[in-house]
């Protein structure tokens, strides 16, 4: 019993004490004319990174991938690490959301709309850039199976096929996951808003959802079996990526470790920015008695735990590589710590594995700030691993004749900067109209507590 | 005609406890409304068939790998066979890949198309939101909805009285 008077107090505040309250909470922003200057600073900022992300992107249709620094060793330059660090932002929503909902955490209430949203925008964002990277974008469509003409078919064993399906089922999957849970908010926001349009236009995207017991009782049976297939579909989806590598023949890159390594390194990065997402919304909105420190909490530890593994999985790599003796394997760490990327792979070991160990620390899993701070830099560090497994392996593989380096150009950097401008340019849009937290959930967690 | 009527409770547990003696009284609600969802009343409501959610995704998701599978076989070893690394035309190993997120994708629309044919959304209109009270129920009220065609009328009009609810409002189908 005391267990559960705890947890009463544990992940509501003392403002959401009845549903109306939280549902006030949570729709007020949307729905009342409240002050929306800092949304709007927001906003312009994310606008100008949105608009240099598709200047860059135009530009690059239109001139060929030249522009990048990628050259005839480094083919795959920032593009594809890019798309693996995107892909495993947008792994970790999905997975919070549905394997926290199978094994009942009920931390998860007020995180997981918000989470799986970021989800839908990081996968759809990391979907662009291996488009991007094709070089041919146009016939972009010889992926897709259908006959045709040509007589064509995709060659089911290229890692490219595999990836087109991996993200694109996982981008509609996570929409359906995701709209499932929305309708019973939609319904609120309909009998919530006082302005015929907007009451018109929730209504419809809310289908008539009126909280009936039978429709309550279907909408959950399909929820949890939704959340059931999607936890294998997520660690489907970074294992496909990872296969991208790990099924080639380069050293650094052909290793068993790197399906299960790639799941955990994305729900670390994906994890860091849920922390950012969810410190954000807290402050520009005044949810602190539905986001409470003991979120962050826990997120804190499940940051440390990744973190941990992050580094054993480090440590399994040099260990192959030394046990399996192959002179390729064995230079290519050697270069990893000497090479002329040596500062940013130091900078990947301290921030990936040493600076979350502070979480250890209970007065630092407490601290919003200390959380939000580690939260960026782990996604640095992340994105350092992404970028040196494409350039240390491509720039350092079996011929020593064709060894180069990568040097990033305007363009590299103004992608990457615009590809993140342009998340925050969704994010701030999702949050003007739809509720950033499940409603339903939190209602449904505040019962539960009240009735224990 | 039949009538509807909405009986409106304060909570969770007073909306369950009302459905419990409308059903041990010979008059069991057809529905309830609430605001999250209240599993434990739906043993006091009038039976319906179950939906089969599960068949429904096992179904869809069997279907979309079995023909992700003939698609690959046909394209890859019979019409379109191209020798990649040595490797046999019909690797079915691999396409495994392409058949589990088919499989997933199915399962999921199958789960969805269940939802919605089960549940008859989109239903935009409905009687109920007739009752200008009932958008509370997607905030913080609690109602039991009753059928009755004419003859019964009356009497599930007094059973629901007797359930003592904050409000009662009726409309016509």
């Amino acid at each position: 019993m005391s267990a559960t008077l705890e947890s009463a107090s544990r992940w509501l505040g003392p403002g959401a004490q009845s549903t109306e309250q939280i549902t006030a909470l949570v729709s007020a922003p949307i729905l009342e004319r409240l002050s929306w200057r800092n949304w709007w600073i927001a906003f312009l900022a994310a606008s100008a990174l949105t608009i240099i992300m598709w200047v860059s992107a135009i530009y690059l249709l239109a001139e060929g991938i030249g522009v990048w620094g990628v050259n005839s060793v480094i083919v795959w330059g920032f593009a594809i690490a890019n798309y693996v660090w995107w892909i495993g932002i947008g792994n970790a929503g999905t997975l919070i959301s549905a394997l926290l909902l199978l094994t009942h955490q009920q931390w998860r209430s007020s995180l997981n709309r918000f989470a799986e949203t970021m989800t839908l925008f990081a996968a759809s964002i990391a979907g662009l850039f291996p488009i991007f990277h094709l070089g041919r974008p146009y016939v972009l469509y010889w992926i897709i199976p259908y006959p045709n003409r040509m007589g064509l078919w995709p060659q089911w064993r290229s890692a490219l096929v595999w990836d087109f399906w991996a993200v694109s089922v996982y981008i509609l999957f996570s929409f359906l996951f995701w709209y499932s849970g929305l309708i019973p908010d939609l319904a609120v926001l309909r009998d919530r808003a006082r302005n015929p349009t907007t009451r018109r236009i929730y209504g419809a995207f809310a289908l008539g959802w009126r909280g009936s017991a039978r429709h309550w009782d279907v909408q959950q049976r399909m929820y949890r079996a939704l959340a059931a297939i999607a936890v294998p579909m997520v660690c489907l989806v970074h294992s496909i990526v990872a296969l991208d590598f790990a099924a080639s023949l380069m050293p650094g890159w052909q290793e068993t470790i790197f399906p299960p390594y790639f799941v955990v390194g994305a729900l670390y990065s994906g994890f860091g920015i849920v922390a950012i997402l969810a410190a954000s919304l807290r402050w520009g909105f005044g949810l602190e008695d539905l986001i409470t420190r003991n979120h962050f909490e826990v997120i804190a530890r499940v940051l440390l735990a990744a973190a941990t593994v992050m580094g054993i999985s480090y440590a399994v790599e040099w260990f192959t590589g030394w046990y399996g003796n192959d002179t390729a394997e064995v230079n290519q760490i050697v270069y990893q710590f000497t090479g002329t990327y040596w500062p940013m792979y130091l900078g990947q070991l301290l921030f990936n594995c040493i600076v979350p160990q502070i979480f250890w620390w209970p007065a630092a899993r407490r601290s919003i700030t200390t959380v939000v701070v580690v939260s960026v830099i782990l996604n640095i560090g992340m994105w350092f691993e992404r970028i040196l497994i494409v350039w240390n392996t491509l720039g350092h593989g079996h011929m020593p004749s064709a060894w180069r380096i990568f040097l990033p150009t305007f363009w590299d950097w103004a992608l990457l900067f615009g590809s993140l401008g342009f998340f925050v340019f969704l994010f701030l849009i999702f949050s003007r109209v739809l509720p950033v937290i499940s409603m339903h959930e939190v209602n449904l967690l505040w019962h539960e507590e009240r009735q224990s | 005609m039949n009538h509807l009527f909405a009986a409106e409770f304060e909570t969770a547990d007073q909306m369950k406890r009302a459905a419990g003696e409308a059903a041990a009284q010979g008059c069991p609600a057809s529905d309830a409304l609430s605001p999250f969802p209240v599993p434990e009343v739906m043993q006091h409501l009038a039976p319906r068939p179950k939906p089969v959610m599960g068949w429904a995704m096992a179904i869809g998701g069997a279907c979309g790998a079995a023909i992700m599978w003939v698609v690959q076989w046909f394209s890859a070893a019979q019409d379109y066979p191209i020798i990649s690394g040595s490797r046999p035309l019909d690797s079915w190993q691999i396409f495994f890949i392409v058949m589990f997120e088919a499989c997933i994708l199915c399962s999921g629309v199958g789960g969805f198309i269940t939802f919605i044919i089960n549940c008859r959304l989109p239903s935009l209109h409905h009687p109920l939101f007739e009752i200008p009270a009932i958008e509370r129920a997607s905030r913080d009220r609690f109602f039991l909805v009753f059928e009755a065609g004419d003859d019964l009328h009356d009497f599930v009009a007094e059973q629901i009285t007797q359930l003592r609810p904050l409000s009662l409002n009726e409309v016509a189908l």
